[in-house]
């Protein structure tokens, strides 16, 4: 894996540098009349009325991101409550979601703020696949017992973790009953491009060593009118995200709306009983979109060891099926 | 009167004027065993707490069992030195300066457990900066402080008629700079009525509060587990039964520090078996309040059927069985055996019965802390196995045993510095008996 | 370490070479076949849309396929032509994606059938291969209005073409989409065909929030059309349920950054209680230190006396 990761970074450099090399090497053959390429930014190219190049600002069309202060990331976005549903019948185990995650936030190969389980309530119910992104509930139980206000929610309904208020007590750990917080036991070993970045809560990178990491819900992509990173990542199309006061909820390709899918679906949250009021809803794996198995197909062998003690899998192996081609 | 005091000095401060070899030995042993503590700690604040056996799942291992195991002790010096105090128990006297030296140095020590746990050191402070009051650890800041401020207040009030005699004491051989070091704490007290009354009156102010600052700071220490969620923690009776459960181990560690100096000191005179008796009735009392308490939590969680309830039990029951049979009913059994038969009444008995209520109490600890943590609402799915099952390295062992040897080295300083049974209560049991038998000659 | 490091120079090699010969190349954009190695093969996205304003939003989106993977080609020159007349050489993004607003009133050349070619190029380079993409556009517009009557809101759109006379000669027979502009997407009301006189309408209903006052843009669109791609016209309305959007955010509650009042009076209450006894029984202290001194004073008088 990190052969083909090497060589592709290699040879994306190739292209650039090719790229760049072309600029330089050769006459530039254009209608306009002496305009510089600047690096994409915040300006978009705008062909005027007599064929002229101008630049317009990229805000016309979307929202320019910027560093948000881990001050500042204790507001949240105004006017804004973020909710997500995840559909169980969709998911087959494909752990884009998880890839994408640890790309997006450079996170290290063990860390998983977005797990897929292999679920099974009892012995006598069949099992289903259930991706866990952190709830973000509205009574969260981790805020509540945190001493020194490393972690918070804001008013967009976003938790986040605030690693340069954090003393790693781990009460926050302990507290949340659904294991969605990681915990940086060592050195994270940062990427070089990451240690010269400005923290901010809101991407959680870098990771510091000694505090706790979890699922922010992609707030950075969000200003900027993005969706969060497994929603598109998914290629099943298995997470929705939106914002409740829109009652909208959308997963890149299709779009619901989330009072009319909640009672279409009959959508639940995770053990509400526990009074913790999480902002994902799940959709029931009723009518599976595949059979359970294909998510045990083509796996990673130590992805796979994972479920070894489920009722299911152990119910494969005794009866000597298929398991794991 | 003077010969009295010589006598009482000599006997209780043994090592007062110079230290024995064996004294010298056993502290060095001590103090190695606590630099490989630290060397241990050196590793973690290097390395990360990688090096430790906490995981992602279990996240408090054996800094938090020995957090809450030397509070436990502490309070225990508390309740009994403060109730017996209030109920002007005679046969306390010999025994308070012992257990008022456990409160204060089992406090000094639980602390520092807390401290090896959080992830970053450098940011403690923000304890004090940023205090949240709705978390239960600022909670445990402010009382765990207020606690040590109190102990420390209600253990000096019990030096000063000490030190004073110590200070007025002319033949004691010791250099100029100690003498000096007793006349300054003794605060010029010279055993007028005046100031006799006040020390009194201040220490059953103490005393009262003592008792129930202890108790505030044990269930404020129990409702860090038992205002979470996780299956096992959330339990309304967590804070009664950490209360009780500090009191029992408290209680076994009194007794075996009074065999320890009653053995090394020849303390026979002092510390008598009536005292053992006595102490051992409490520790019987207490071991079946305990055993009460514990039988009630798991009988109510495995008779409701709840699922995380079971899951929990069964693994008690599977991956813990020996640990939970000893703390669960060696641990009460023994103690309520030796004590509750007369014949069976001896000190030697006593003690040893005291040493596996001791014991048991911190793997009674270890039950309640860490088997929560592996049996997790959304089950652990993972394959490395120090991630699904706690295994302390040898981090959290050394450490452990630094902070064991910590408070032998700490006690061994107070003893030789400070008479291990104090001198002013004893010698007023003493004139108040002489004043009994004038009055009975007559 | 020695075959890593041989490596390096060998990369650095490599691309010193590259640039001197591409620096030495007199057209320097036609000639790839010179190169020996097999080169990947690229795809160039390229979309279309024509915006409520009449702005023209051309996007392109280029990836080299590389073992059955997309890569986003980052800093890449490509290539915009209207009709065949390059108009723009814009960069790619960090998302390999370029973009060319073209302004309504640019006129645009036409082939015979009224529709004009748009197409973008990228050139590729020593190892990725060279690709191209282009759309053959028909204008169309779009104009939105709507009705309320009693309690039925209709949301209607004609689509109509413009003659070189300025006539408006409408559409029939095209799908046109009714959608509710949201944060990330846009939620679809319905949809219709557009009849003789190129006007469709939908029913909107009453339950879809808006903003405080309950605005919502409306959306029409004709989405993926053959001859059209994709063309959008909007407008705001009151149509939406007004939603106060600030949540029910109690300044005070256990998750919060203060406490609840009652937890404050509790601890105060609480702590001022016990530490006035401490401080209580250290002037008692204090008392017995002032009696001594007195004691010692009164002793030395008595042995001067």
């Amino acid at each position: 894996m990190s052969v083909n990761k090497k060589s592709r970074r290699d040879f994306l450099k190739l292209g650039v540098i090719a790229g760049g090399t072309l600029l330089t090497g050769s006459v530039v053959k254009t209608a306009l009349s002496g305009n510089e390429d600047k690096k994409s930014g915040e300006k978009v190219k705008m062909l005027t009325q007599d064929g002229k190049l101008v630049e317009v600002d990229k805000s016309s069309i979307l929202p320019v991101g910027k560093y948000i202060s881990p001050k500042e990331a204790r507001q949240g976005i105004p006017n804004r409550k973020f909710v997500m549903v995840i559909d169980l019948a969709r998911c087959k185990n494909a752990r884009k979601c998880v890839e994408v995650c640890q790309a997006g936030h450079h996170l290290p190969s063990d860390h998983e703020w977005m797990k897929v389980y292999l679920m099974q309530d009892s012995e006598k119910s069949f099992p289903y696949w259930f991706p866990r992104p952190c709830f973000h509930c509205d009574n969260p139980m981790c805020a509540s017992v945190c001493p020194v206000g490393a972690t918070y929610k804001r008013t967009d309904g976003i938790v986040l973790v605030d690693s340069e208020r954090c003393i790693g007590c781990k009460f926050c750990m302990t507290g949340c009953p659904y294991s969605v917080r990681v915990f940086n036991w060592k050195d994270p070993e940062t990427p070089e491009q990451d240690k010269i970045k400005k923290y901010s809560p809101e991407t959680g990178i870098p990771q510091v060593e000694g505090t706790v990491g979890k699922c922010v819900f992609c707030v950075d992509l969000l200003r900027t009118g993005e969706l969060p990173r497994c929603v598109t990542g998914c290629p099943m199309g298995v997470i929705f995200f939106g914002d409740i006061f829109e009652d909208t909820v959308t997963n890149g390709t299709e779009t619901f709306q989330l009072s009319q899918l909640i009672k279409d679906r009959t959508a639940f949250r995770y053990l509400e009983f526990l009074g913790t009021e999480p902002s994902v809803y799940y959709l029931p794996p009723t009518q599976r979109l595949f059979p359970f198995e294909r998510g045990l197909e083509d796996l990673d062998e130590k992805i796979l060891a994972r479920y070894k003690n489920t009722p299911f899998v152990l119910k494969m192996k005794n009866e000597n099926l298929n398991y794991g081609k | 009167m003077e010969n009295n005091l010589d006598k009482h000095i000599k006997a209780l401060t043994p090592e007062i004027e110079r230290t024995s070899k064996w004294w010298k030995l056993l502290f060095l042993l001590f103090l190695v065993l606590f630099l490989t503590g630290i060397y241990g700690l050196i590793l973690q604040i290097t390395k990360g707490h990688i090096v430790t056996g906490m995981r992602d799942n279990v996240v408090w291992g054996f800094y938090i069992v020995n957090f809450i195991f030397f509070m436990g002790l502490s309070y225990a010096g508390a309740l009994i030195s403060g109730a017996l105090h209030l109920f002007k128990a005679e046969w306390r006297r010999p025994i308070i300066r012992i257990t008022e030296l456990t409160t204060v140095i089992s406090l000094l020590i639980g602390p520092c457990f807390i401290l090896f746990c959080i992830g970053r050191l450098d940011r403690v402070f923000y304890l004090l900066m940023y205090p949240r009051i709705q978390s239960p650890i600022t909670w445990d800041v402010i009382a765990i402080s207020t606690d040590i401020a109190g102990c420390i207040l209600f253990l000096y009030l019990s030096f000063i008629q000490d030190f004073a005699k110590l200070r007025d004491y002319p033949e004691l051989k010791v250099g100029k700079f100690r003498k000096k070091l007793y006349k300054a704490p003794a605060l010029g007290y010279q055993n007028t009525p005046k100031q006799k009354h006040l020390i009194e009156f201040s220490k059953n102010i103490m005393a009262a509060m003592i008792i129930a600052i202890a108790i505030i700071v044990y269930s404020v220490l129990a409702w860090i587990f038992g205002v979470t969620l996780q299956p096992g923690w959330h339990s309304t009776i967590f804070g009664p039964y950490f209360v009780i459960a500090a009191v029992y181990s408290g209680t076994g560690l009194i007794i075996i520090l009074m065999w320890i100096f009653r053995k090394v000191y020849h303390l026979e005179e002092y510390i008598t078996k009536k005292h053992f008796i006595n102490i051992g009735v409490l520790l019987m009392i207490v071991a079946a309040f305990y055993g009460y308490f514990t039988f009630s939590d798991y009988l109510t969680k495995w008779y409701g059927s709840v699922r995380m309830d079971k899951i929990l039990i069964d693994k008690l029951f599977a991956d813990f069985y020996w640990a939970f049979i000893f703390s669960n009913y060696i641990g009460i059994i023994v103690p309520l055996i030796v004590v509750g038969f007369p014949k069976l009444r001896t000190i030697r008995n006593i003690t040893i019965a005291a040493i596996i209520a001791l014991i048991g109490l911190w793997v009674n600890r270890y039950l309640i802390v860490i088997p929560t943590l592996e049996t997790p609402y959304l089950p652990i799915q993972d394959i490395r196995p120090d991630w699904v099952r706690y295994t302390p390295t040898w981090v959290e062992w050394s450490l452990t045993i630094a902070g064991v040897s910590v408070f032998g080295m700490l006690f061994m300083l107070a003893s030789k510095f400070v008479p291990i049974v104090s001198i002013s209560e004893v010698t007023d049991d003493e004139k108040e008996d002489n004043n009994e038998k004038q009055l009975l000659s007559v | 370490m020695n075959t890593s490091e041989l490596l390096t120079v060998k990369k650095t090699l490599t691309y010193i070479i590259f640039s001197f010969l591409f620096v030495f190349t007199s057209t320097g954009l036609s000639a790839q076949d010179s190169v020996a190695a097999e080169k990947h093969s690229s795809m160039l996205g390229f979309s279309y849309l024509k915006r409520t304003d009449g702005v023209r939003v051309l996007s392109a989106t280029a990836s080299a396929v590389i073992n059955r993977q997309f890569i986003p080609l980052v800093n890449c020159q490509v290539r915009f032509f209207c009709s065949d007349k390059e108009v723009a050489v814009i960069e790619t993004d960090n998302a390999g994606k370029a973009l060319l607003l073209i302004d309504a009133s640019y006129k645009q050349q036409c082939s015979d059938d009224g529709s004009t070619e748009y197409k973008a190029v990228y050139e590729g380079n020593d190892t990725i291969e060279e690709t191209e993409s282009s759309v053959q556009i028909t204008d169309i517009s779009l104009k939105l209005n709507f009705s309320e009557t009693d309690s039925l809101r209709i949301a209607g759109a004609k689509a109509y073409q413009l003659s070189p006379g300025g006539d408006t000669i409408p559409v029939k027979d095209i799908t046109l989409i009714f959608a509710v502009k949201r944060m990330f997407s846009n939620l679809k009301i319905g949809e219709g065909t557009t009849d003789k006189s190129g006007f469709c309408s939908c029913e909107f209903p009453k339950n879809i929030p808006g903003d405080s006052i309950g605005r919502i843009t409306i959306l029409v669109r004709i989405e993926e059309n053959e001859l059209y791609a994709n063309v959008e016209a909007s407008g705001i309305k009151t149509w939406g349920l007004p939603t106060k959007a600030t949540t029910s955010f109690v300044k005070r509650e256990l998750w919060t950054e203060i406490a609840p009042v009652w937890m404050i009076i509790t601890l105060f209450t609480m702590l001022t209680g016990v530490w006035a006894h401490y401080f209580y029984v250290a002037f008692n202290i204090y008392r017995i230190k002032r009696e001594g001194k007195k004691i010692e004073k009164a002793k030395k008088e008595q042995l001067t006396v």
